[in-house]
């Protein structure tokens, strides 16, 4: 069953369109990386997600129904580490983790120890002496306390320290592996990604420029260098469908494979190309080719 | 809803306090002391020539009604004192319900929570509520006790119907407030528009015939004075208000974009 299923979902803010038919499938049990530069849509997708805004079009379902149908149910079932949010500083961090459980008719809070164990943080203390990486922590701490079928984290390792921020990607494997909790991960650290998602999408403008397994991904893209007997014909390059070449000399050029590489070596085997160079590309070069659109660093 | 109730009230303690020391302290000054005042001022005063005219008429025109106690408690309580500490205190208590939550950014976590808008904002406006009524209810009852000390004997009927007409004229200040703080995410701005509405209306009820736009004049009913009798056009707009005010918050609410 998909947990999260976004089919053409628009959403405009004045003029500036902030999700332009945004379609996006997320497999229960998964690490679903939701990559994107600043301002590409990430955050307004899940507060979508969350009814925190509206869709102007599109439907959206969790958990196999409509967001609007029983949405507070629905919540129950979902933890949310939020980018950029603030809790009541007059709280201490026990507290905030009481109120959050009342919220969510919990009378026992789960993992506290665990979490503990991981990020050791002064729960007796008012929130307002906490540092932003402790927030960001006791907003972790909330998340899981209430025992999510869903965890939606935007941002999450921001303002943590590397060996936190360790701690938290590690955490977060061994959630998923021991209770089958199903993890929207939006990022735009690659390298964060990489080490914990076993699914990607890539947002651009409001748009998902590719949603695929990420090892799929990466097997799939790389740089190849194609040799031609004779003169390159670019014409009828582009009647079999290869595009975008970067020409080395008349006879020589490179072409990046992102998607159907098979499919497209085939057409160049058959037109007469030879591949004498086949590079696998790095993730944050197939990022930047999809969000970016620059040429691919090949050293 | 009783986490939410719970959390409401540890947030708006300290100004329940605060307003609860100022108009209980109020009403121990008005009663005997402010009374008392107004008792010793002298009849010879008012053949006094280095008292201005002016003064002299205001005294002769206000003296014999003002040591009459009920009147006393009509004008200066909940004609003066009670109104204008209310109607501060109103708004002061009301204006951070929505937006205090938008301006400190907790409105996203509170929001994405498992409870309804409407539920969230129930439960603010009951805390709020509950507290400005505490407030004005047992400062006002404390003026029949004090009384004693007088000694003269206040009219219950008429203080509780008075005292009827100031909580609703309090509450229906909350509940603009309430409607300003959904509609705009500044508090301050929230605030200032709250305050333009009352007092902008305070001249605009001199006019023939709109004397009902005014707030203020719930605080104060001189039909509910001249007659000691309910006096429901009143009390149903101030009602109105209420209702008027928190149903559009509530729309206004479950709208919005966080």
């Amino acid at each position: 069953m998909n947990i999260i299923e976004l089919t053409n979902v628009s959403k405009s803010f004045g003029t500036v369109r902030a999700l332009n038919d945004l379609t996006l499938t997320v497999p229960e049990g998964s690490i679903f990386g939701f990559l994107g530069p600043n301002g590409a849509g990430k955050t307004t997708t899940i507060k979508v997600l969350l009814r925190l805004i509206k869709k102007d079009s599109g439907t959206v379902n969790l958990f196999g129904e409509g967001i609007d149908i029983n949405s507070t149910i629905k919540r129950k079932r979902i933890g949310f580490v939020p980018e950029e949010f603030s809790l009541y500083n007059y709280m201490t961090g026990w507290e905030i983790l009481r109120f959050n459980a009342g919220l969510f008719g919990k009378k026992n809070l789960v993992k506290i120890d665990e979490l503990q164990d991981t990020f050791h943080l002064p729960l007796r203390e008012k929130i307002s002496t906490y540092s932003s990486g402790m927030k960001k922590a006791l907003s972790l701490y909330i998340a899981l306390s209430t025992e999510p079928e869903l965890l939606i984290l935007d941002e999450p390792t921001d303002g943590l320290d590397p060996v936190v921020r360790k701690r938290l990607l590690d955490f977060l494997i061994k959630e998923v592996a021991e209770k089958n909790i199903t993890i929207f991960f939006s990022s735009h650290i690659l390298s964060e990604v990489e080490k914990i998602c076993d699914k990607v999408a890539i947002i651009k403008k409001g748009k998902v420029v590719i949603q695929e397994e990420l090892d799929k991904i990466k097997e799939n893209a790389s740089l190849i260098t194609v040799r031609f007997s004779s003169k390159i014909d670019t014409d009828k390059l582009d009647a079999i469908g290869i595009t975008n070449i970067s020409k080395i000399d008349e006879y020589t050029f490179d072409l990046k494979l992102l998607r159907d590489s098979d499919t497209i070596i085939k057409k160049i085997e058959d037109a007469g190309g030879e591949i004498v160079r086949k590079i696998p590309l790095s993730f944050e070069d197939i990022f930047m080719h999809f969000v970016e659109g620059k040429n691919v660093d090949t050293h | 809803m009783w986490t939410l109730i719970k959390k409401e009230c540890k947030e708006n303690l300290t100004k329940f306090i605060i307003m609860f020391i100022v108009l209980s302290g109020t009403a121990f000054l008005l009663i005997p002391y402010g009374y008392n005042m107004v008792l010793q001022i002298s009849p010879e005063l008012l053949d006094n020539p280095a008292v201005p005219e002016w003064v002299i008429n205001q005294l002769t025109a206000m003296l014999p009604n003002l040591k009459y106690i009920d009147f006393f408690i009509f004008s200066q309580w909940f004609g003066k004192n009670l109104w204008q500490f209310a109607l501060f205190f109103g708004i002061i208590m009301s204006i951070g319900t929505i937006a205090g939550e938008t301006e400190r950014k907790s409105s996203i976590f509170l929001f994405s929570r498992p409870v309804t808008r409407t539920s969230v904002l129930l439960s603010k406006v009951i805390v709020v509520f509950a507290f400005l009524t505490i407030s004005i209810v047992v400062p006002t009852y404390l003026l029949p006790i004090l009384s004693n000390s007088i000694p003269l004997n206040i009219n219950m009927r008429l203080l509780n119907i008075e005292l009827l007409y100031a909580v609703t004229g309090t509450l229906a200040t909350a509940a603009i407030a309430i409607f300003f703080s959904t509609l705009i995410n500044d508090r301050l701005k929230a605030a200032f528009a709250a305050f333009a509405v009352l007092v902008i209306t305070i001249p605009i009820a001199f006019i023939k015939g709109m004397r009902w736009i005014s707030i203020v004049n719930l605080y104060v009913s001189e039909k509910v004075f001249q007659t000691g009798e309910i006096y429901f056009p009143t009390l149903i707009y101030g009602i109105g208000i209420i209702l008027l005010s928190l149903t559009a918050s509530c729309y206004i609410l479950r709208k919005k974009e966080f």
